[in-house]
C-alpha cells in the first residue's frame, strides 16, 4: 500500500512538521508524540479531514498509518 | 527569532477565530507559540479538573496568546486536587510570572451515582454538591497558603443534560436542575467573600454551545475527556477571556458614532424625520444598540459621541427624535464635527481624564474604524459584523465590558462624569483655581480599610493606571493584612461636592519600617484630579505615620507608561528628592518632626 500524501500532511499537522512519515507501518513506536493523547488527537483530525466517524471500539486498533489509511478507504 | 517569524504567528493569530479555525491550525500555532512567546506576558496556569483536560493545552496556548498571555500549564492527574496543591510549595516560585489556578470538579466524576442515581433511596441529592463546595473552599485555602498571590477560578456546575427527571426536570422545584442553580449561587458567594476568587462559568459555556453537542461520548469513554474537540476552541476562548476580563481594567468609556450606528440613515441628508429608529425592523436594530449602551452606562461605563455631522443638527435629533433612547444628558462628552475620529477620541479621553486605552469605539463604518486603529492604536475598536441587527450583540459580547463586581461608585459613575462637565463650566467662570475649588464646597471623609470598603479599594488598587504612584497591584488579601497589622494601614478618602457624590476615590497604604514610614501605594481616581485630594491623602498618611511613631515619611514613584502625571507629586507637596537610586524607584522624603503637609483648605474634613 502506498502512502496517501493527504494522510502524510495530516500526520504532520498533528505531530509537528519535524515528524516524517516514511512507511505505512509507522506507528506509536517510531513517531514522536503518538502517545495516548496524540492518538486521540490524530483520530479526531482524521475524522475531520476525511469526513468519517469511527466506532469507539475500533479507535484503539488503528495504530499504524496503514491501518488508518485502509479504514478510511473502506468507508 | 526574526521579526518576520514574529509577524507570521501574529498575523495567523489575528486571522483565526474560535468559530472557524480547525483544531489542526490551533496545534500548529501552539507549537510556534511554545517556541516564540516574545511580547506575551508570562502566566503560570494550574489546571485541576475531575476529568482529563490534557487535550486543551494547544487551544489554551493560542487563545491566551490572542489576549496577550504566554501560558505555561501545569496540572495534577485527573481527580487530584488538595494533594496536588499541598505538595506544590517547592515549585511555587514562578520567577515573577503571574499565576492562576483553575479548579473544576464535576459531581458525576467524583461519584457517578450522585447524578445517574440522583433519587436513590439511601442518598441525599444535595450532599455531593456540598462536598464539592467544601473541597473547592479547601483548594482556595491551600493555594493561598502555599503560593498566595494568584487568582483562583472555580468552574460552575453545568445544568444536567439529560436531566434525571427527563424533559420535565425543571417542573420540579427540588430537581437537579434547580439544585445546580443553588450550588452555583453558593459558589458565587464563596468567591464574593474572598479576594481574587472568580467563577469560571463552565455551565454558561456549555449552554452557549449546546449541551447536546458538548461531549463526544467516544472521547469520554476512551479518555475521560468530556469536551468534544470541536468545542475546544470555544472552551479555550472562554477560559482565556474570563481570565483577561477578571485581571485587566475594562473599558471605562464607550464612544458611539451616530449615523448608521445609533440610527439608520444620515441625519444630515435625511433630516430628523428621515432617520430610521423605531421598535420595528429596521429601526429596532439601532434602538437595541441604544438600549444596550444605556445598560452599560447603568453599570458605570461612560457614554460619549463621536460623529461626523453638523453639531446642531445631530444634537437636535438626539434631543427631539421621539424614538431616541440616548439623549444628550446621557452623554458625558460629544465630539461632533468633521475632523478625524482619532483626534475626536483623543479629546474625549482628555476631557474625561482617562487613558485612550480605557476607551472603546463603536462605528458602523470600516473606514473610520481603520483610521482610529491607525492613528489612535490604544483605543479598543469594536469590529461589528456589517449587518446592523448584530451591532448590539457585538457590544454585549465584548470582553472588556465584562465585570463580576458592581460597586456603588460604578452605578453613580456616569452621573458623576455628567457633574464633572458642570464642574468644568464652573471652572471656566471662576477667577482663580483656588476660588474654583472653594466654590465646589468639597467634603471629605478619611477612614481605614474594612469589609465595606474592600471591593472598591481592591478595584482602585487593581485597575488605576494614571494617578498611581507605585502601581503595586496588591490582591485584596494583602490589603487586609496591611490593614490588620499594627505596622501598617490602608486609608481611603471619600469625596463629595455640591454637584454630587464622587465616592471612594483615593487610597493610600503606609508601612512602618523602624523610624521611617513608607507610602507603599498612593492611588486616586482620575475623577478627582487637581482637586487637592492628593494633598489631603498625603496629609492623612503623614498623620498616621506620626501615630505609628515615625519621624520620616518616604514617598516612592515608580514610573510606568501611564503615570507620568504624578511624577512630581511629592515634590509639589514639599518632599525632598533622595539621591537617585539604581532600582528604577524614585524616592522622596519628608521630615515629620519639622515639616507638615497641611490638610487643603478648600476641602472640609468630616469625621469618619
Amino acid at each position: 500500500m502506498d502512502l496517501d500524501p493527504r494522510m502524510v500532511e495530516l500526520f504532520e499537522s498533528v505531530f509537528g512538521s519535524d515528524v516524517r512519515i516514511r512507511s505505512v507501518d509507522d506507528g506509536p513506536d517510531n513517531i514522536e508524540g503518538w502517545d495516548s493523547v496524540g492518538h486521540l488527537n490524530l483520530i479526531l483530525a482524521v475524522e475531520a479531514e476525511f469526513g468519517v466517524q469511527f466506532e469507539t471500539s475500533e479507535i484503539a486498533d488503528l495504530v499504524t498509518v496503514g491501518k488508518i489509511q485502509e479504514r478510511v478507504r473502506s468507508s | 527569532m526574526s521579526s518576520e517569524e514574529d509577524q507570521g504567528w501574529r498575523a495567523e493569530l489575528e486571522a483565526s477565530d474560535p468559530h472557524h479555525t480547525p483544531g489542526a491550525n490551533y496545534r500548529r500555532l501552539a507549537r510556534t507559540l511554545a517556541r516564540e512567546a516574545e511580547g506575551l506576558s508570562p502566566l503560570r496556569l494550574t489546571l485541576l479538573t475531575s476529568y482529563t483536560s490534557t487535550f486543551w493545552d494547544d487551544f489554551l496556548r493560542v487563545e491566551f496568546a490572542r489576549r496577550g498571555y504566554g501560558v505555561e500549564i501545569s496540572r495534577g492527574s485527573f481527580g487530584e486536587f488538595e494533594t496536588f496543591l499541598s505538595r506544590r510549595d517547592e515549585q511555587a516560585d514562578g520567577g515573577g510570572a503571574a499565576e492562576a489556578l483553575v479548579v473544576h470538579i464535576r459531581p458525576a466524576d467524583l461519584s457517578p451515582d450522585s447524578v445517574a442515581r440522583f433519587y436513590r433511596e439511601d442518598g441525599s441529592p444535595s450532599a455531593i454538591f456540598d462536598d464539592v463546595h467544601d473541597r473547592l473552599e479547601a483548594c482556595i485555602g491551600l493555594y493561598r497558603s502555599r503560593t498566595g498571590k494568584g487568582s483562583v477560578f472555580l468552574g460552575t456546575h453545568e445544568t444536567p443534560w439529560p436531566a434525571p427527571l427527563g424533559i420535565l426536570d425543571a417542573t420540579n422545584p427540588a430537581s437537579m436542575t434547580h439544585l445546580v442553580g443553588a450550588a452555583n449561587r453558593a459558589l458565587a458567594q464563596l468567591a464574593a467573600d474572598r479576594s481574587g476568587v472568580y467563577l469560571w462559568d463552565y455551565a454558561g459555556l456549555v449552554a452557549t454551545h449546546g449541551a447536546s453537542k458538548w461531549t463526544d461520548e467516544r472521547m469520554f469513554a476512551l479518555a475521560r475527556a468530556p469536551v468534544a474537540e470541536r468545542n475546544l476552541p470555544h472552551l479555550a476562548a472562554h477560559l482565556a477571556g474570563t481570565y483577561r476580563a477578571a485581571m485587566r481594567p475594562g473599558h471605562k468609556c464607550l464612544v458611539l458614532d451616530l449615523d448608521h450606528t445609533l440610527w439608520g440613515g444620515a441625519v444630515g441628508d435625511d433630516g430628523l424625520e428621515g432617520i430610521v429608529l423605531s421598535d420595528d425592523f429596521p429601526g429596532s436594530a439601532y434602538k437595541r444598540v441604544q438600549r444596550v449602551a444605556l445598560g452599560l452606562r447603568d453599570r458605570g461605563v461612560v457614554l460619549a459621541i463621536c460623529s461626523k455631522n453638523d453639531e446642531a443638527v445631530a444634537l437636535d435629533a438626539m434631543t427631539r427624535h421621539p424614538e431616541m433612547l440616548i439623549r444628550p444628558e446621557h452623554v458625558a462628552v460629544h465630539e461632533i464635527g468633521w475632523g478625524p475620529k482619532s483626534a475626536g477620541l483623543k479629546r474625549i479621553a482628555e476631557t474625561l481624564n482617562i487613558g485612550l486605552d480605557a476607551v472603546a469605539f463603536l462605528d458602523d463604518n470600516p473606514v473610520e474604524r481603520a483610521e482610529v486603529r491607525a492613528n489612535a492604536p490604544e483605543v479598543h475598536v469594536i469590529e461589528p459584523p456589517s449587518d446592523p441587527v448584530l451591532f448590539a450583540r457585538a457590544l454585549e459580547l465584548d470582553e472588556g465590558f465584562a465585570t463580576g463586581r458592581i460597586t456603588d461608585e460604578d452605578r453613580q459613575r456616569a452621573q458623576a462624569y455628567q457633574s464633572n462637565a458642570k464642574r468644568d463650566s464652573a471652572k471656566a467662570v471662576a477667577e482663580t483655581p483656588e476660588a474654583f475649588l472653594r466654590s465646589l464646597e468639597m467634603l471629605a471623609t478619611v477612614g481605614d480599610f474594612d469589609e465595606a470598603t474592600s471591593d472598591r479599594i481592591s478595584q482602585l488598587v487593581g485597575k488605576t493606571n494614571q494617578f498611581n504612584l507605585t502601581t503595586r497591584r496588591h490582591p485584596p488579601g494583602a490589603l487586609t493584612s496591611f490593614a490588620k497589622s499594627d505596622d501598617s494601614a490602608v486609608l481611603w478618602l471619600r469625596l463629595s461636592d455640591k454637584y454630587g457624590e464622587l465616592g471612594l476615590t483615593a487610597v493610600g497604604v503606609v508601612v512602618r519600617s523602624d523610624e521611617e514610614a513608607l507610602v507603599d501605594s498612593l492611588i486616586m481616581s482620575c475623577r478627582v484630579a487637581n482637586r487637592g485630594v492628593e494633598q489631603a491623602m498625603v496629609s492623612a498618611l503623614a498623620d498616621r505615620a506620626r501615630a505609628l511613631g515615625c519621624a520620616v515619611l518616604v514617598g516612592e514613584f515608580i514610573p510606568t507608561e501611564r503615570n507620568h502625571v504624578v511624577a512630581d507629586l511629592y515634590e509639589r507637596l514639599g518632599f525632598t528628592r533622595r539621591s537617585h537610586q539604581e532600582d528604577g524607584v524614585e524616592r522622596f522624603e519628608l521630615d515629620l518632626t519639622s515639616v507638615d503637609v497641611p490638610w487643603p483648605p478648600e476641602i472640609t474634613r468630616l469625621e469618619g
